[in-house]
Order: structure tokens, then sequence, then C-alpha cells
């Protein structure tokens, strides 16, 4: 059970971090109401791509002693609801933004889910990045990749775009 | 209140009776087991201990009495039952309060019944339950049986009865207030509408309203108390503007609505007729002979597909066109004859010129959006769209102006909107539609009578020269017989309408390959990335379908169009904003003697002053409900008014409005318009009907008045000058519109706009717009030639991206 859940938490843990994304979903909805019916299909081909993606590179840099072990249900909601959902979610709303804007977005959104995540489950506990002493480092230095994830998302979708029809960079 | 008292009981009525006589037997027994344990037996010590006995005595011998009374005359005791259903409900509630807050603990009770005071209660709100719902189904069933409604419900139809009582107020009325509210629950059964319901609310409000008060509802007050409420509440408060802003709105929207709903049950009536000096044109006695001078000319015929001969849930078409109006129809005509195969969606239903018919109301209900009860969300502004095969030009007056020069160029400036639309090809899309629907100024026997001395006014005040422009219209009309009746339809082909003209000449030139679809909603499209696959749409008999294309044009008008895209989250930042509208507002003068303003084409006549003030003055007249609706006066002024309906003239001001308008697929019917007249239009506004006033004056109306929530009239020009100072805003005039245009409009700016210039939908490969929702501003003159122009020139655009999907 400590590998599913993670040691001491329960499910209500997990309700308060599903309670973490639901406000942090209701924050992007600010700035973007519904996503443009062109871009339906694309945001469903990557809710089914990116969360399995990031669920397994999660398991495979914990294995290569890059990150810290996220118990598995921790791993499954963090990367199919909220990079799943919640990211393609904000990356549909702000991938005509500046850069700076988009990297910004996804950097602050994912450093605040790690910072809940890691108070209410204790996980994200790590006390370097890539050698970098520091457990904030560690959180802020993921973020940041993850705020590189609007840059590599269109080159991706640019390649599968000429295979499947209807995906739009 | 009437009652038709004299007509035997009807069945539901006698099962009414019956239960009332069962009560009436029930409640009287019930005393004796009330008493009968106080005076005898095993329970005597513990019943003389509750003192709640006494009470439950008087009450049920009360209601026992009721019962008895009302089973006597379910019609005459009506009200008994309902306190009867009110008693039973406030004991129910008020066992409710003893479960949870008494103190059921009464331990003789216990000792000597053998239950619990809470079991007792429990038994006792059952069975009070059931008495409850029996009377309020019995009851139901025997008012609505008793009304032979169709739409609305006995309390509605109660509460217009009672206003429409002292709403239609003076000498010599010629209906009942019964007779009202039944012609009006006929028109409001008579068609389908989304926003039919709101009808009920302001009924259902108008008769509890009076509770605020601590007055009896209003079917229950004196006639004269009723009255006297009317006027106070829903008149002077809100023009004296006592009520809190949001709760004023609600009460003028709630007494607008139900006026409406009186007049127009009133004034459909041809009891009525004579009393207003109104008649129909089949029984004027020149009408023969105008027939048999300008006979109608034979019909083309339109071959339409109704929902029953749908047997497939899936359609499919190169082109898919949403709405058959002016913008629809046009580009039907050149998508066909570019060799295209195209399926129209109405949602309308498709009547055949022969079906039209004198009856105003009728007819509204069968043409219009809503029955044309349209209103923007605050109430105070109705738009008026048609909904049928043919659009909003099967029930326009067909009047035609060209695109104002200055409205193109600010169209095209590059520091606003930038719609980049060709000049040269413009015009030349604008000269084929006006050879196509045959405009030609409209220099006939048979305009509005009022239009001669409006016109001669004009001219003596100076306004008739170059550089304004005056005189009779022009129009797509030809060999008109003056009936009057254009906006409810033309029954004799004169009106070269869409439904008329060019959709039979689309079918005939695309043979086979037009087919229109009428009773089909769409309600919101799908898409594979950027290209349009199908619409979603439900068929008038409840079904649902999809219809498949190549190629889809949105021309659903003004505020459709806009919400259809919304509900498809296609560009829904900027989708129906930016709307705009011709705001109308109309200034009326009585004339000495009958002038028959009704008994010629409704607009005759205009002034268009240079430079352009911002707005056109166009004679107008409408058949008496359409009249009744805007006429100013409350009570007996407007009944006045009313009987001097021939001897009254109208101008209508037209003001093109800023683009402050909004459609959302919010509120409370998924369909809201939000709107408020800018201060400047507002000031336009004024400006243009102190003008009209001035023309009528001059043209001998004594005395003009502007249609305002509060009657002023004046009779010399000096008094007129001060109406401006005496409106406070919008809330203090009666404004409308039939000219929505915005909300999807054209930009070639990547910041602002919904459709490209080459009228695609931004983003979108296969998705195109052909309407009034295409305009970036309003075009301040009456817009339909400029709706049918702009689908001629944006049809190549749309033959181009079909044929390469082809
Ligand atoms: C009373 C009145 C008088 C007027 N007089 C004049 C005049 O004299 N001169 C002038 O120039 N203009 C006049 N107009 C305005 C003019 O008729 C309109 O501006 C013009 O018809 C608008 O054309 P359109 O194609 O945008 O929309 P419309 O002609 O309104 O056509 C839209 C069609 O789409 C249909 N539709 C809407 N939603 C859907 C849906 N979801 N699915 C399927 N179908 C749908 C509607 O039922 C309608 O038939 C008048 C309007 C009114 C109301
Ligand atoms: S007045 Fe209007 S409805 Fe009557 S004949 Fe002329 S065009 Fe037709």
């Amino acid at each position: 059970m400590e590998r599913i859940l993670g040691p001491g938490n329960t499910i209500v843990h997990y309700l308060w971090v599903l309670v973490v994304y639901l406000m942090m979903l209701v924050l992007m909805r600010y700035g973007n109401q519904t996503v443009e019916l062109s871009y339906r299909r694309t945001r469903a081909f990557l809710i089914w791509t990116l969360g399995p993606i990031v669920f397994i590179a999660n398991w495979l840099l914990f294995r290569a002693g890059a990150m810290s072990f996220l118990p598995w249900l921790n791993n499954v909601l963090h990367a199919l609801v909220w990079v799943g959902v919640g990211l393609t979610f904000l990356y549909a709303g702000c991938r005509t933004r500046a850069g700076w804007e988009q990297f910004a977005l996804f950097a602050v959104f994912s450093f605040v889910v790690k910072v809940a995540e890691h108070l209410l489950l204790g996980t994200w506990e790590h006390d370097n990045f890539f050698g970098i002493p520091g457990q904030t480092t560690y959180m802020a230095g993921w973020s940041a990749l993850d705020g590189l994830l609007p840059f590599v998302i269109p080159v991706v979708l640019r390649q599968v775009a000429r295979i499947v029809p209807g995906i739009m960079p | 209140m009437p009652e038709s008292i004299d007509r035997p009981l009807l069945p539901e009525e006698r099962r009414l009776r019956l239960l009332l006589r069962i009560l009436a037997i029930a409640f009287t027994l019930a005393i004796f087991a009330y008493l009968l344990p106080a005076l005898v037996g095993g329970w005597r010590p513990a019943w003389l201990q509750l003192p709640f006995v006494t009470n439950s005595v008087v009450k049920i011998a009360t209601l026992g009495l009721l019962a008895f009374v009302a089973s006597g005359d379910v019609r005459r005791f009506r009200a008994l039952v309902l306190i009867l259903i009110w008693a039973h409900a406030v004991s129910e509630l008020a066992m409710v309060a003893c479960l949870i807050w008494a103190d059921l603990a009464a331990p003789l009770w216990q000792a000597h019944l053998g239950m619990s005071m809470t079991a007792t209660l429990w038994g006792a709100m059952a069975l009070d339950g059931v008495i409850l719902v029996l009377l309020i189904g019995a009851f139901t069933a025997a008012d609505r049986a008793h009304y032979e409604l169709h739409y609305l419900s006995p309390l509605e139809f109660r509460s217009l009865c009672a206003l429409a009582d002292v709403v239609v107020e003076g000498r010599d009325e010629r209906i009942t207030p019964e007779d009202i509210a039944r012609n009006v629950d006929r028109y409001l059964g008579s068609f389908r509408a989304r926003r039919k319901w709101l009808t009920k609310l302001a009924l259902t409000g108008l008769e509890l309203y009076p509770l605020l008060s601590w007055l009896a509802p209003l079917s229950y007050q004196h006639r004269e108390e009723r009255a006297a409420f009317v006027r106070r509440c829903l008149y002077q408060d809100v023009d004296r503007r006592l009520l809190p802003a949001w709760f004023r709105t609600l009460v003028q929207g709630m007494s607008r609505l139900a006026n409406q709903l009186t007049y127009l049950g009133y004034y459909n009536d041809p009891r009525t007729f004579e009393s207003v000096g109104y008649t129909p044109f089949l029984s004027r006695p020149d009408t023969p002979a105008r027939l048999a001078q300008d006979p109608p000319p034979p019909r083309r015929p339109l071959a339409t597909l109704s929902p029953a001969d749908v047997r497939q849930e899936t359609l499919d078409a190169d082109v898919v066109i949403v709405g058959t109006g002016a913008g629809g129809s046009i580009l039907a005509h050149e998508l066909v004859r570019a060799g295209l195969d195209v399926l129209m969606l109405e949602r309308g239903p498709h009547y055949d010129p022969s079906e039209f018919n004198e009856d105003e109301v009728d007819m509204l209900g069968k043409l219009y959006a809503d029955g044309a009860l349209q209103l923007s969300r605050d109430f105070r502004f109705q738009v008026l769209q048609g909904s049928c095969v043919g659009g909003t030009t099967v029930v326009n007056n067909a009047v035609s102006f060209r695109l104002p020069d200055r409205v193109l160029e600010r169209w095209n400036d590059r520091d606003q909107l930038d719609a980049r639309i060709d000049e040269r090809e413009y015009r030349a899309a604008e000269d084929a539609v006006w050879q196509l629907i045959h405009v030609t100024e409209q220099d006939h026997r048979h305009l509005n009578p009022s239009g001669y001395p409006i016109h001669a006014a004009i001219a003596r005040l100076g306004l008739a020269g170059s550089p304004n422009r005056s005189g009779p219209v022009a129009a797509n009309i030809a060999g008109c017989l003056g009936c009057g009746y254009c906006n409810i339809g033309c029954a004799y082909g004169k009106k070269l309408s869409m439904l008329d003209v060019v959709l039979p000449l689309a079918q005939q030139a695309g043979r086979g390959r037009l087919r229109i679809l009428a009773g089909c909603d769409v309600g919101r499209l799908e898409a594979t990335g950027k290209r349009i696959t199908a619409a979603r749409c439900e068929l008038s008999d409840g079904r649902t379908i999809r219809v498949k294309g190549r190629t889809f044009a949105l021309a659903a008008g003004a505020v459709s169009s806009s919400l259809i895209l919304l509900r498809s989250s296609i560009q829904s930042r900027r989708a129906g904003r930016e709307l705009c509208f011709n705001i109308g507002a109309p200034v009326s003068g009585i004339f000495p003697q009958p002038i028959r303003s009704y008994a010629g084409l409704q607009i005759s006549h205009y002034v268009d002053l240079e430079p352009s003030r911002g707005y056109v003055v166009e004679s107008w007249y409408n058949p008496p409900v359409a009249q009744a609706l805007t006429m100013p006066g409350w009570f007996e002024d407007h009944f006045e008014h009313m009987r001097q309906y021939d001897r009254i003239a109208s101008l209508g001001v037209l003001v093109g409005s800023e683009s402050n308008g909004r459609a959302t697929t919010g509120g409370l019917t998924g369909r809201e318009i939000q709107y408020e007249p800018t201060p400047g239009d507002l000031r336009k506004l004024l400006d243009g009907i102190v003008l009209g006033g001035r023309i009528l004056l001059e043209a001998g109306c004594r005395p003009v008045m502007p249609h305002t929530f509060r009657l002023r009239r004046y009779s010399t020009p000096a008094e007129l000058e001060t109406f401006p100072a005496s409106v406070r805003d919008h809330a203090d005039l009666t404004i409308g519109t039939g000219h929505p245009q915005g909300g999807n409009p054209i930009s070639a700016r990547g910041d602002r706009g919904v459709v490209d210039p080459d009228f695609r939908v931004k983003g979108y490969a296969n998705l195109f717009v052909a309407d009034a929702s295409l305009f970036p501003s309003s075009v301040g003159v009456n817009p339909q030639i400029t709706v049918m122009s702009l689908a001629r020139y944006g049809a190549r655009f749309v033959a181009e991206a079909a044929g390469r999907a082809g």
C-alpha cells in the first residue's frame, strides 16, 4: 500500500490533491474558457499521449536516479490528470501567446502543483536537481523543464499532423 | 372576473365536485372522531390533556364547511377550493416544523394510544398529503378543462384576464377580458419558441406581485383596487424610478410583456376592428378593383423538404447553408448556378404565400423568430427576426438602400476593422442584386396614404432638396396592392422576396441541385481540425440528425449565426461581440381627419439628411396589433389613441448604433442579447424623434407623440424641442429593431473580427458566413441589400473552396 499511496498517505490526501488540480483549472479558465473546436482533436490526442508518456518518464527518471519515487497513485494522478488534462488545457489556451509567457505559465503552474503535492503527500522529495543541491531547486528545476513543454509539443504535433488528419501544432 | 357560469359542468369539474363532497362528509365525521374520545372510553384521561383538540375541531369543521359550500358550485366558489389547498399545505408545513422542533414526548399520549406522538404526526402528514395531492390534481384538471387552454395555465390565464380588465380601459370595449386572454392563449399555443415560457413567468409574476404590497393576488382583487395597483406599481413606480434599478428592470419587463399580450389579444380580434376604424384588406371596398388592376402574378413553385421526408440520420451535400434568408438565398442562388450541390437548412417552417392570411397574430406566430417575442436581456429592446423559408425577407418592408459610401470607407479603414472589401466588385454585386430582385422606386398609387402629406411637409421644411435625399422609397416590390401587410407576409406575390423569387429561381436553375430542408434547427458544428465535417441539427419533430458537407456557410442571421459559432466553441472569444443594430424609435401624430395610413405600403417615404446626422426617418404604419404594441399611452390614453387609429400617422427614426451589443449563449434561454444604447446613440435617436415630430406637426398632426413609457404629447415645435430633456435614458423610450447586424465582423486583422475578408471564419478551411452578422459596423440604413450584395460578393470564395473540396 505504501508504494501505491506513499508513506502515511490516505485517499483523503489524494482528494486534496485533486482539489488543488481543480483550483488550477479554474484559474486557467480565466484566461481561456473553452478549447476551440478546431483544436479538440489535438487536445484529445495530447490527453491520450502526453499523460502516459509522462507517467512512464517519471518512473524511468526515478530508476535513473534523476527523480524521487512517486507513489503509483501520485504518478497516475500527476501524469494522467494534471499533465494530461490540466497542462493540455493550458497549452490549448496559451499556445498562441508569446514564448516567454507560455514558458512562465507552464513553469509556474507546475511549480505550484509540485509544491502542493510535496506538502500534502510528502512526494517530490529530493535534495538536488541534476547535482544542483536543494529541495526547492529540485522542484523548481523540474518545473522549469515543464516550462519547455510548449516548445516541444508543437514540434511533435507537426510530425503527427502529417499522418493523423485534424491534428494542429 | 367574468366566468362562463351558465355552461354545464364538465366531467373534470364534476370529479372535483365529487371529491369536495366526499371531503365535506369526511371532515364532518372527523369532528366526532375528535370529540368522542374526550367524552367516553379509556382514552379520556389522555385526551383531556390535549389542548390542540379544540383547534383541530375548529379546523376540521371549517374545512368541512368550505368543502361543503365549494361543492355546491365549483366554478363560483373556486377560491374556496384554493383555500382548502392552502390550508392543507400549511398544515403539512406545520407538522414538519413540529417534527423538527417540538418536544413530542407526551407520555400520556403514548400510554393510552399505544402510539408515539411522532408516529401520529407522520400518519397525519400522510393523510393530509394524500388529500392535498388529490385536491391539487382535481382542481388543476377542472380549471384547465374549464378554460380550454392551449398553452397558459389557469393561474396565468386568470392573471392575464385580470390585467386585460384594467389595461384595456375606455368606453365601448368590444370584447371581454376573457376573450382577450383566450386569443392570447391561442396565439401562444400556435408556435414553438424557446423563450415562450418567459410569458408564463411574466404572468405568474404579475399575479403574485401584489403580495409584496400585502395585497391579494391580482386576479383576486376587486377591479378598482386592481386598477389602482396596476397604475401605481406597474406604471408610476417605474416611471418615477421609485424601485431599485434591477427590480425596476424586472417589473418593466414583466409589465411590458404582459401589456403586449393584452393588446395583442384585444386588437387582433375582428370584433374590435370597426371601433378603431380599421378595415382588413379583403373587406375594403376598393380591393376588387385593385386586384383586377394588378392581379397577383403566377406563382413560381418552390419545393422544400420537411422532417417527415427525412428518413436517414445523416444527410450529405457539397455545400450546406444554414438559413434561407437574405444572405443564404442569394448565396445558394450563386452556388447552384456554379454547378454545386447545395442543401439549405432552415429552422422555421415553409409557408407558401397562398397560406398567408390577414390574421396578424397568426402570422406573427408562424413567421417570426420566437413569435416576435424576442427581447434583449433587460426586456427593453425588441429584436424582430423572421424565421421561415425566405427568412426575414418574408416579413420585411423590402425598402432598399445601397450601402452608403461612408460606411464602406469605415469598414475598409485600415486603422479600424480593415474589412478589405473590394469596392468595385462589391458595387457590381450590388447592381446584380438590385436587378435580380427588381428594386424600383415605389411611385405607384398605393403608397402609405400618410406618406403624401409627410412628403409635402418635408419639402415645406426645406429638407427635400439636395444634398438631402427624400421621396418614395426604392423597394423590391412590383405592382403593389397597398394591403399594408408586408410585415406579415405578402400573399399576393408583389414583394419579390427570397421566398417568392430568389429561391424558386435558384431551384429552377439548379435542376435538382438545390434542396431546402425546413424545420431543421442547427445546434452546433463538428470538426476535424480546421475542417468542419457536419452540422448537428434538431428537426421540428424532435429527432436529431447530422448533416455532412464539404463546405459550410452560416446565414442564420445576426445573433443566430454567432450563437451557432459559440455553441460549437468556434471563435468563442469574439463571436457574438460587436453586435449592432439600426435602432428604431417611432413618433406618431394624429391628423384631424381620417387618413387610413394602414391602407397602403407600410413604409413608403423617407428623408436622409446630408451631411448625415446618423439617422434616417421613414414613414411607417402597421395593422392594428403591431401598432397597438408600440402605441404610446396607458389605460384610457392608449385606448383613445387606438380609437383614432385611422387618423394616426407614424414615422420611424432609424439610428445606426455603435457596436456595443453582444449575443451570448447564456441567460435563461441560452440565447441572450445584451444591449443598451450608448449616450451618443441616444442623442441621435432623440434628435431624429424631434425631427420626425416636426415633420408630423408640419403635416398637420396635433398632437404628436414620441413612443415613450410615460405619455408625452406636443402640439407646437417649441414644445417639441423640450422633449429630449425629458428623457433620462433609453428606459423612457420604446425602442426596438428589425435590423440586427454584426457579431461575426469581417476583418483582415489578426486581433479583431471573426471572419476573414474572404468570408471564411478565422482558423477554419471550409466554414463561411454570409449574412448580416458579417457587418463590421451598423450600416445605418435598411440593410437587406447590403446583406444580399455581400452574400453575392462572397459566393465566389465559397464556390472556390467547395470546388477545391469536391
Ligand atoms: C419587420 C422587419 C422589417 C424589415 N424591413 C426591412 C426593409 O424594409 N429593408 C431592409 O433592407 N431590411 C429590412 N429588414 C431587415 C432585413 O430583412 C434583414 O436585415 C435581412 O433579412 C437579414 O438577412 P440575413 O440573411 O442576415 O438573416 P435572415 O433574413 O433573418 O435569415 C436568417 C434565417 O436563418 C434561419 N435560422 C436562424 N437560426 C437558425 C438555425 N440555428 N438553424 C437553421 N436556420 C436558422 C432563420 O429562421 C432565418 O430564416 C426588416 C426586418 C424586419 C424584422
Ligand atoms: S403592401 Fe406589401 S404585402 Fe401588400 S401587396 Fe404591397 S408588397 Fe404585398
